[in-house]
């Protein structure tokens, strides 16, 4: 048994060092490179971990630059997430992974993975490794990391064009979300707009206690903002038992009410035609 | 009709108060619900039709009993399946034919869909948009995050703070 494991660790080490040039194989000996340093890690593993925090920032960031406040000067709000459209699309980083849905992280030498289950995506962090040289932009970016004591550090790199950035608020005075009010939530005080080819977030990760989980996040992007720009803490509770099983999440029915950003409107879809539909397999 | 949104933002606003950030993740699960009117919570007495247990959003379609004898089909929106899984709705808790009184807000456009306030059975089982018993947060079962005797037992009694908050009236 313990042959078989050692084997399989052997094998395991020598994939994931082969995903990275053979220079920035995992250091020997730095937390995270191999079977052994599972049970040295904070048990970031057990269970899932549910968002307790604000899917946007209730603050402003610090300083914009001269091409943002054009931006912000032109800006019309949206009434709803830019992606709320038919098909689900993602986000990206950092709103998929605070959307109220559960994170499940697991480990293998060199690599810790963040299933993202309201979305059905994994965030692959390259442990002691640097970023590759030549990569794709992705969604949810690459991301490389090592911890530091017991706070993992992530560094995220390489984003679509498409990803949602939020810039702040439209009106700072008022809360990140108008929930409980006559139309119920809204994200039109939110601002969201494009990011820069350099944009980088910068992730600690640590247990503020057995069953919290803390990710504080710094962004840089040096077409949006003047300085970094420090989000606030976001919090996660464990989720355990059953609760903390991973599910799978496929998006099927997204046509019965969906948001429209060119005309910025909510299209309903009447419950005889959505029934109609779903029974032809033609809903979306 | 920039200005339109932020006049709306700006009542809405009034509105609201502290709930507003710390609920703003549990609410979420594919678009806002800014499309429906919350200050309407309409009875709903009817039965199933079809209870479809797909995401980003499950749909309770009921064929709803009005006053005059006659019928009229709802959607009534939930949250997704894993979040109403862990909050105790499943799949196969709801079956054609069952007898459901349901407490939701309808859509502004007058498209007869409505988003989900509670569910209650003929058993008296009641389930929140969220799969909870009402009242509780996400995660809510007892023990659970949300849920008495919970790490997040003081926030339980929050909900999700953009229940209908009007009184109920029947739908007629």
């Amino acid at each position: 048994m313990l042959k078989h494991t050692v084997w399989m660790a052997v094998a395991v080490s020598l994939l994931a060092a082969g995903n990275a040039p053979a220079k920035d194989a995992a250091a020997p000996g730095a937390l995270g490179s191999r079977w052994e340093d599972a049970s040295k890690m904070p048990n970031f593993f057990a269970g899932m971990w549910m968002s307790t925090g604000p899917m946007v920032d209730p603050v402003v960031p610090v300083g914009y630059t001269e091409k943002a406040k054009k931006y912000i000067a032109n800006y019309k709000p949206s009434r709803d997430l830019p992606y709320a459209g038919i098909g689900c699309k993602t986000p990206g980083m950092p709103i998929v992974q605070r959307s109220g849905m559960d994170l499940k992280f697991q480990f293998s030498p060199g690599l810790l993975s963040i299933y993202i289950e309201n979305a059905s995506m994994t965030r692959f962090i390259h442990l002691n490794v640097k970023h590759r040289k030549d990569s794709d932009p992705t969604f949810l970016g690459e991301s490389i990391g090592h911890f530091e004591g017991d706070t993992l550090v992530v560094d995220t790199v390489n984003f679509r064009n498409d990803i949602i950035l939020q810039y702040g608020l439209v009106n700072p005075k008022l809360p990140a979300m108008a929930v409980g009010g006559p139309s119920g939530p809204s994200y039109a005080n939110v601002l969201f707009g494009p990011h820069g080819p350099n944009l980088r977030m910068v992730e600690r990760m640590r247990l503020s206690d057995p069953d919290t989980l803390e990710i504080k996040m710094t962004v840089y992007d040096d077409t949006v903002f003047t300085g970094p720009y420090e989000a606030p803490v976001q919090t996660y509770s464990r989720l355990t038992g059953e609760d903390g099983w991973p599910r799978e999440w496929q998006c099927a029915v997204s046509e019965i009410m969906y948001y429209d950003p060119a005309k910025d409107k909510s299209v309903s879809t009447s419950p005889e035609e959505a029934l109609k539909k779903y029974s032809e397999g033609t809903l979306h | 009709m920039k200005r339109g949104i932020l006049r709306e933002v700006t009542g809405a606003a009034a509105a609201i108060c502290v709930l507003a950030i710390a609920a703003a993740s549990v609410a979420w699960a594919h678009h806002s619900s800014s499309n429906f009117d919350m200050a309407k919570n309409y009875i709903f007495k009817g039965t199933v039709r079809k209870w479809i247990w797909e995401n980003p959003h499950a749909w309770l379609y009921i064929d709803v009993s009005k006053a005059d004898g006659s019928k009229e089909l709802w959607g009534i929106e939930a949250g997704g399946p894993n979040t109403l899984s862990r909050g105790g709705l499943h799949a196969n808790t709801l079956t054609p034919g069952d007898k459901v009184t349901v407490y939701a807000s309808p859509d502004k456009n007058g498209v007869h869909n409505a988003t989900l306030g509670k569910v209650v059975l003929a058993d008296g089982r009641e389930f929140s948009y969220l799969g909870t018993p009402p009242g509780a947060r996400r995660g809510g079962r007892p023990g659970g995050p949300g849920g008495p005797g919970g790490p997040l037992g003081p926030q339980a009694s929050e909900g999700r703070a953009d229940l209908p908050s009007a009184p109920a009236v029947e739908y007629k």
